[in-house]
């Protein structure tokens, strides 16, 4: 017993002096902050003199500052950490730091960029969460809404409801206007924490994709019902539509996240008036969270019945789109619920492969007379947020006002011919944002030049991507068919149009960013959803275990946040 | 005493290196654990951070199917650390009794092999080779008449799919340790049995199981300190919605929770317990390793 109390008298020594060591330590780099920071106050000192001391022009170039489109003398350089979307490719001699776009920002607006960071696409919110974490953030950068809110509640981030009016052009007043709950979302207490990135739901809105060769083959029509596309599906699973004799295909594409923009189930929940993903009234007339309405159930249930029927790959539970991806590329699948980008990714992949392939898209069924309506999210896709203490919180505004003055007002696209030819420049901007129908405004104005006969009308990018998809309907050019297949006249985005004209967009009740419960509950609530509705379809278990959902959904936390969402909807509706 | 000094002085330089490391890296980060305890807000850091006592702890009680994560954890670990330990010593033996060199060192080369492959490389190969529709090991199943099995979709086979693979993977690397210490038993002992007429399976059961036990031993202590760590790089790669039920474990809650959500007091939390369960765990297995096998290190 002695021997027990000296040993751990003992480890708590040990334990005390290690506490001890380190705190000291703590210290130590607390002070070389402190330091540091008053060294960067100094520093900062200095050079404001040094630039008073050539005052010639001072009171002229702050003026030129103030104009949205104003340029810095001398030039400034700002911080920023960034992503680099998986698959960027850079013209010869060119790299993330020192490329077209970021010689044009030092010329006309005397803005150096520096990425103290880069990371791929996919890794960019973790990498953003330990910066966060760190407090060491750059002057400026991306983030999500669960982000802004954590960096609100840090106090890391600048204020900019005086500067974002200040600063703005029209054109980016009227770009984030367009989302109309843009601005509410980047608002906390009455002060504007962040320029939010507009978002259209009609962008997001499902469709359907479906082989027409194969339609073609088997002597099948245009769905026009739920029933129609389920018949379609047997069809397509039971006929050998590929004619190779094995039956080796597939009905309906399904990845293992079940929702998105590829292969996905919203278009199918939609069918039946159900929109799992988004928040909508209940019965009492109160937001209720579309994924635990009992009607699920019956979807569910359908869904099963598909899968036992092998219309559903038997093996979507561990596929991702890019496992999909491949099963489209090799004619396994013909049909899938999917959005107006799909052309791009991952037919055109497919169709390079398969040049005989041939895709359509089709509007949402439904399975009554009553029209299906795309669930719309809340599509403020992200913010833009000015480290607090940055020098030149108004950098970024003037970045913005430049980008789409040059890319949308001007229409100054980086030429596709020569050096930038098939190379997505608009990857390089370490700032993007754009109006977020500036796809299907573009689609519809070649629409039109195309039946008037006058393409004078068009801008040099409409024009390109006229060009583009002429490639493929005069010159036989399969590789350019995903052009044609969104932006030609009868091209995905038309579709889009559409959904805008006749308001196809079931919108979900909350629009703003994450409540407080949803920032700690949303994911784990989230997985359980898939996990269940997953199980369900995959017959692992049976239907009734929804109603187990249902009600773990509102005990682990769905009762609180449905509590928030409705505090939200009060205020705010 | 100066004697002795002199004696141990260069011993104890040569500790330091190490000492420190130990202190930096594994010391240091414990201070951290203060985190589980507070509303943590990163750029308050920990000392400006709101002290909530035990409610990051109460929160874990909230995340859905949190005792079956647990379970889960504490079944895959345990299946691999049994599975790890029979497997390398049994191939060993095997392995031991062959003659031929060339095919020996062959044979050891090739199943260690995969052990320098990384599950993000391994689990693309799985997917495929697991596959029930056209996969190679589904194929064999079907020649001999069998059902075809779902063995990453299904919960039922997926915890062992987990720990068979993680095997396959690790077995080779761990039969070197073995093979080290069959060379290490004295071969006179082997002569004097065969002079007394014992036969093979004799000298395996009394030379050269009790020549190897130690080492046994050693293996499995150091891995009951690892009975919580179920393999994240290995269940993050290979997981999917459908086998969450058996297959999600500690570490992908922790990763999910404070990585993806930035919940950094309730993932402190989660490693926490899971730190103090291991602690207890090490503690009683050395306990029994010295009571039944006279082993201790101290």
């Amino acid at each position: 017993m002695k021997a027990v109390l000296k040993q751990t008298a003992f480890a708590v020594m040990i334990m005390l002096l290690v506490v001890m060591v380190a705190c000291s330590g703590n210290n130590g780099s607390d002070s070389n902050a402190d330091t540091n920071s008053k060294t960067t106050a100094d520093s900062s000192h200095t050079s404001n003199t040094g630039t008073s001391t050539s005052n010639t022009d001072n009171a002229d170039n702050s003026s030129t500052v103030a104009a949205p489109l104003g340029k810095y003398k001398p030039p400034i350089e700002i911080t920023t950490g960034r992503s680099i979307p998986e698959g960027t490719v850079f013209a010869d001699g060119e790299n993330i730091d020192d490329n077209v776009w970021t010689k044009e920002e030092q010329e006309n607006l005397g803005i150096k960029v520096k990425n103290v960071w880069t990371v791929p696409g996919a890794l960019y919110d973790q990498k953003l969460n330990v910066t966060i974490a760190s407090g060491d953030i750059p002057d400026f950068m991306r983030v999500n809404g669960a982000q802004l809110n954590n960096l609100v509640e840090s106090d890391l981030i600048e204020d900019l409801t005086d500067i974002l009016p200040k600063y703005s052009s029209d054109i980016l007043t009227k770009t984030i206007a367009e989302d109309p709950y843009a601005i509410k979302s980047a608002t906390f207490d009455g002060k504007l924490m962040a320029i939010p990135l507009p978002g259209s739901p009609a962008m997001g809105a499902s469709n359907l994709w479906v082989r027409e060769d194969w339609l073609e083959k088997l002597n099948l029509q245009d769905p026009q019902t739920l029933d129609d596309v389920l018949a379609i599906a047997k069809a397509f699973v039971e006929n050998d539509p590929d004619g190779n004799g094995a039956q080796d295909t597939f009905g309906l594409g399904l990845t293992k996240d079940l929702w998105g923009g590829l292969a996905s189930l919203e278009g199918f929940f939609s069918a039946f008036h159900q929109y799992p993903t988004i928040w909508v009234t209940d019965e009492s007339g109160k937001a209720a969270f579309g994924g635990i309405q009992p009607e699920i159930k019956t979807v569910l249930l359908k869904l099963q019945q598909m899968y036992k029927s092998g219309m559903i790959d038997t093996e979507f539970g561990v596929k991702d789109s890019g496992k999909v991806a491949e099963s489209i590329a090799s004619n396994q699948i013909g049909l899938f619920y999917g959005s107006w980008w799909n052309p791009y990714y991952p037919l055109q992949d497919a169709l390079n492969k398969n040049p005989t392939m041939r895709w359509k898209h089709i509007a949402l069924v439904s399975t009554d007379s009553q029209q299906a309506l795309s669930p719309g999210n809340f599509t403020t896709s992200g913010y833009y947020v000015v480290r607090k203490g940055a020098e030149h919180p108004e950098a970024i505004v003037k970045m913005a006002n430049y980008l789409l003055t040059k890319y949308y007002v001007n229409n100054e696209v980086v030429s596709l011919q020569g050096k930038y030819s098939g190379i997505a420049v608009w990857n390089y901007p370490s700032l993007w944002i754009e109006p977020p129908t500036k796809n299907v405004a573009i689609q519809q104005r070649i629409k039109k030049a195309l039946e008037s006969q006058d393409e004078s009308t068009l801008t040099p990018d409409e024009i390109n991507n006229l060009t583009l998809q002429r490639q493929y309907t005069d010159g036989g050019d399969v590789k350019q068919w995903a052009q044609f297949g969104a932006f030609g006249p009868d091209g995905s985005l038309d579709l889009v149009q559409q959904i805008i004209d006749n308001d196809l967009v079931k919108q979900t009740l909350f629009n703003s960013a994450p409540t407080p419960t949803m920032v700690e509950k949303m994911s784990a609530l989230n997985k359980l959803q898939l996990e269940t509705y997953t199980k369900i379809i995959m017959g692992v278990s049976s239907a009734d275990d929804f109603d187990k959902f249902v009600s773990d959904w509102k005990k682990f936390g769905g009762d609180k946040i449905t509590q928030e969402v409705n505090d939200w909807y009060a205020k705010n509706q | 005493m100066s004697r002795q000094w002199r004696l141990e002085l260069p011993l104890l330089i040569m500790l330091l290196p190490g000492t420190i490391l130990v202190l930096i890296y594994s010391y240091g980060p414990m201070l951290g654990i203060v985190i589980a305890f507070e509303k943590f807000i990163p750029s308050k850091g920990m000392f400006g951070s709101k002290w909530i006592g035990l409610d990051n702890f109460r929160q874990l009680l909230d995340i859905p199917n949190f005792f079956q994560v647990f379970w889960n954890t504490v079944f895959i670990a345990v299946m691999k650390i049994i599975a790890g330990l029979i497997v390398p010593m049994v191939f060993a033996l095997l392995l031991n009794e062959v003659r031929h060199t060339l095919f020996k060192r062959g044979i050891q080369t090739l199943v260690y092999l995969p052990h320098f492959l990384s599950w993000v490389i391994l689990s693309g190969i799985l997917i495929d080779i697991l596959s029930p529709n056209d996969g190679f090991v589904n194929n064999l199943l079907k020649t001999f008449g069998m059902e075809p099995v779902f063995f990453l979709g299904d919960p039922h086979w997926f915890p062992y799919t987990l720990i068979i693979s993680d095997v396959w993977k690790e077995f080779g690397f761990g039969t070197i340790i073995y093979l080290a210490a069959l060379t290490g038993i004295d071969p006179t002992l082997y002569e004097a049995a065969v002079m007394d007429g014992a036969g093979r399976w004799r000298q395996t059961f009394h030379i050269t199981l009790p020549g190897i036990r130690s080492v046994a031993v050693l293996l499995t202590v150091l891995s009951l300190g690892n009975v919580l760590n179920a393999g994240f790089d290995q269940v993050f790669n290979l997981y999917s919605p459908v086998v969450y039920e058996t297959g999600d474990i500690i570490d992908t809650l922790v990763y999910r929770t404070g990585l993806i959500d930035a919940q950094y007091g309730l993932a402190t939390a989660v490693g926490l317990i899971k730190s103090v369960i291991s602690f207890t765990l090490i503690v009683l297995s050395y306990r029994l390793a010295y009571r039944f096998a006279n082993y201790r290190i101290f």
